[in-house]
C-alpha cells in the first residue's frame, strides 16, 4: 500500500480530523514499521495459545457452574459441581489419598535414588563405563508409557512374570502386584520410577560435576571421611537440583494417567485411580463435562498448590 | 600396606561396577524382554522359562498385528503427526527465540514471562474444553486436532531463546542487515546454520513426545485409520483381549524401535541436553 495516497486522502478530510490524531496516525504507523518484526515473530505462540489454552482455561472454569451430559441440556448450577466433587464424593477423598501415596512412593524414592545413582556414576570407578552406564539409564526414559505399560503387565503376571519367578527363585511367595488393592498402588509407582530415575540420576550427575574438587580437597584436608563429605559438602550444594528434581517429580504425578490407566484402570476398584483417571471417566465415560470441568479445575488448582508449597518450604529450610 | 590398599582400590572398583550392572540389567531387561518375546510362541511366553532368546523363533506375532491393524499406515500416521509437530514447534520457537534474545520491542520481557507462565497451566486440566472445541471446529479424528494445541511449545521458546542468547552475536544480525538481507533471510541464512545443534536437540525431544503421546490422541482419534503406533498399542494392545502375550510385544515392539534408533543415534546430544537441564520430565 502506498503511503502517498494514504496521506492524500488525509489532507482532504484534513478539517474534520482532530489534530492529535493526525500525528498520532503517522507514528503509531513508524512505531509498527519500526518493531513489526519482532511481534510478527513472537506472535503465533500467543495466537495458538489463545485459542488452545486460554480459551479453555476459562471455559474450563465457566463449564464447571454447569451439570450436563454431552453437548445438550445444559444447565447452570453454581457451585454445586465443587460441592458434590469435596464434600459429597466418595471416589475423590479415596483418589487424592492415592496420590498422596503416588507422591510418596515416587517423589522420594526418585529424587533419593536419582542422586544415590549419581554419586555412584560420578565415582572414578565408573569413569571407564560411564557411556554405557548412561545410554541405559536412560532408555526408559524414550519408551512410551504404552509400550512400558504393555511388558510390564507381563512382567507382572502371577504365574509367570518374571518378577515372580524371580521372588520364587528366592524361595520367596508370588505377588498378584496388578490385581490386589495392597499391591496395585505399588506396582504403579516401581513402573514409573523404572522409567524415570534414569533421567533424574542424569540431571543429578551434572549438578554434581559441577561442583569444584577443591572444596573436596579442601574438606580432606580438614580431616572430613567420605560420609561427612557427602553430609556437609554434596547435600546442601545439590539441594536447588534436588528440589527441581522434586517439583518436577510432583507435577508428572499429578498428571499421570497413561501408566495406571493401562495397568490397572485404576483399579481394582479405584485402590490405584489417579486425578486424571478420575476427569477422563467423568468426562468420557460418565459424559459430565461440568463436572469434569471442576475436577480440572481443581487439579490446577492443587498442582499450582503444591509447587509452591514444596519451593516455600525448601526456602524456609535453607534460610535457617 | 602397598598391597593390601592396591586390593583394597581393586574391591572398591568392583562393588561399584557390579552395582551398576546389575541397575543396568534391571533397565535394559523388560526392554530385551519386549524386543525378543515378539518372536516368542504363547506357550514359551506362558512358561516358567526366562531365556531372552526365542525357542523357537516365529514371526506369527508380527503377522497377527500386521493382519489386525493397517500397520503402514498407522506407521504414517505416527511419523506424520510428530514430523509436523516438531517442525512447526522447531520453526516458531527459534523465531520467538530471536525475537526475545535478539530484537528491542516494547513489552518484551513481559511478553516473555507471560509465554513462560502459560506452562503453569498443564493440558490435562483442560481437557474437556479442548474437546468440547474441537468437537465444534469438526475436528474429532483428525491429524490437526492432535498436532495443533501443542504446535507451539513455551518451553521451546524458552530453551531457544536460551540458545541464541548466548550463541548469536548481534554484529553478526547487523552485518547480514547491512548486506541487505530482510528479517525473514537473515533468520533463515545466518540464524538457522547457527542454531542447528539446538534445534537437533530440541527436536529429538520434540519427536519422541510425539511419538509417544497417549491420553490425547487417544481422545481425539478413534478409529484404526487414524491412529499412530503408541496409540494402537495402548487402546488395542490392552482392551483386545483376543491378542495374547507375544502379539501385544510384537505390536509394542513396533512402536518402541523408531525412537530407541533416533535415540541411539543421537544420544550424545540426547544425554547432553538433558544434563544441561533441557528436557522436561515426562
Amino acid at each position: 500500500m502506498s503511503s502517498n495516497g494514504v496521506s492524500t486522502m488525509t489532507t482532504t478530510k484534513d478539517k474534520e480530523l482532530d489534530r492529535t490524531n493526525e500525528a498520532a496516525l503517522p507514528r503509531l504507523r513508524k512505531w509498527l514499521n519500526k518493531y513489526k518484526t519482532p511481534y510478527l515473530f513472537v506472535s503465533p505462540f500467543f495466537i495458538l495459545y489463545a485459542i488452545f489454552g486460554l480459551f479453555p482455561a476459562f471455559y474450563s472454569v465457566f463449564l464447571s457452574l454447569f451439570q450436563g451430559r454431552g453437548r445438550a441440556d445444559w444447565k447452570f448450577v453454581g457451585l454445586d459441581n465443587y460441592i458434590r466433587l469435596w464434600f459429597n464424593d466418595p471416589v475423590f477423598p479415596i483418589t487424592l489419598l492415592n496420590m498422596g501415596k503416588y507422591l510418596l512412593l515416587i517423589v522420594v524414592p526418585m529424587t533419593f535414588f536419582g542422586l544415590l545413582l549419581a554419586v555412584l556414576l560420578n565415582t572414578k570407578q565408573a569413569r571407564m563405563l560411564s557411556g554405557f552406564y548412561r545410554t541405559m539409564l536412560i532408555l526408559p526414559y524414550v519408551l512410551a508409557p504404552t509400550v512400558i505399560s504393555v511388558v510390564f503387565i507381563q512382567i507382572y503376571d502371577y504365574t509367570y512374570g518374571w518378577l515372580n519367578l524371580l521372588l520364587g527363585a528366592f524361595g520367596l511367595p508370588h505377588i498378584d502386584w496388578i490385581g490386589t488393592e495392597k499391591w496395585s498402588l505399588i506396582a504403579i509407582s516401581l513402573v514409573l520410577l523404572w522409567q524415570f530415575v534414569g533421567y533424574n540420576a542424569l540431571i543429578a550427575l551434572a549438578a554434581l560435576t559441577g561442583i569444584s574438587s577443591e572444596i573436596y580437597d579442601a574438606a580432606r584436608v580438614d580431616g572430613c571421611n567420605s560420609f561427612q563429605e557427602f553430609g556437609l559438602i554434596t547435600l546442601p550444594l545439590m539441594r536447588p537440583i534436588l528440589l527441581f528434581m522434586a517439583v518436577m517429580t510432583t507435577i508428572g504425578v499429578f498428571n499421570m494417567f497413561a501408566q495406571p490407566w493401562l495397568l490397572t484402570h485404576g483399579g481394582p476398584g479405584y485402590s490405584s485411580n489417579t486425578l486424571i483417571i478420575f476427569l477422563y471417566r467423568s468426562a468420557f465415560e460418565v459424559m459430565q463435562f461440568g463436572y469434569a470441568a471442576a475436577i480440572g479445575v481443581t487439579i490446577f488448582l492443587l498442582t499450582a498448590l503444591f509447587s509452591f508449597l514444596q519451593i516455600t518450604f525448601n526456602r524456609g529450610f535453607s534460610t535457617e | 600396606m602397598h598391597r593390601v590398599s592396591r586390593i583394597n582400590k581393586f574391591m572398591r572398583w568392583l562393588v561399584i561396577n557390579t552395582i551398576l550392572m546389575l541397575l543396568t540389567a534391571a533397565f535394559v531387561i523388560p526392554f530385551l524382554y519386549m524386543s525378543t518375546g515378539g518372536f516368542k510362541f504363547q506357550n514359551e511366553i506362558a512358561s516358567s522359562s526366562v531365556s531372552l532368546l526365542p525357542h523357537p523363533p516365529t514371526l506369527t506375532n508380527y503377522l497377527t498385528i500386521f493382519k489386525e491393524f493397517p500397520i503402514p499406515r498407522i506407521m504414517f500416521n505416527s511419523f506424520f503427526i510428530a514430523l509436523t509437530f516438531t517442525a512447526s514447534n522447531l520453526f516458531f520457537c527459534s523465531l520467538a527465540g530471536l525475537a526475545y534474545a535478539r530484537f528491542r520491542f516494547p513489552g518484551r520481557d513481559k511478553l516473555f514471562s507471560l509465554a513462560l507462565l502459560t506452562m503453569m497451566i498443564p493440558m490435562q486440566a483442560i481437557l474437556v474444553p479442548l474437546f468440547i472445541i474441537m468437537a465444534n471446529f469438526n475436528w474429532i479424528n483428525t491429524y490437526q486436532a492432535v498436532i495443533l494445541p501443542g504446535a507451539i511449545g513455551a518451553f521451546g521458546i524458552f530453551f531457544m531463546r536460551q540458545y541464541i542468547g548466548s550463541s548469536v552475536p548481534s554484529e553478526l544480525l547487523d552485518a547480514a542487515r547491512i548486506d541487505g538481507c530482510n528479517e525473514f533471510q537473515m533468520y533463515w541464512m545466518v540464524v538457522v546454520p547457527i542454531i542447528k545443534p539446538a534445534l537437533v536437540t530440541l527436536g529429538l525431544i520434540l519427536f519422541m513426545n510425539a511419538w509417544n503421546d497417549f491420553l490425547w490422541p487417544m481422545i481425539m482419534l478413534n478409529d484404526n485409520e487414524m491412529y499412530t503406533l503408541s496409540l494402537t498399542v495402548g487402546v488395542a494392545g490392552l482392551r483386545n483381549y483376543l491378542l495374547n502375550y507375544g502379539e501385544k510385544l510384537a505390536a509394542a515392539t513396533l512402536a518402541a524401535w523408531p525412537p530407541v534408533i533416533i535415540f541411539f543415534i543421537f544420544r550424545k546430544q540426547f544425554i547432553e541436553a538433558i544434563m544441561a537441564g533441557a528436557l522436561k520430565g515426562g
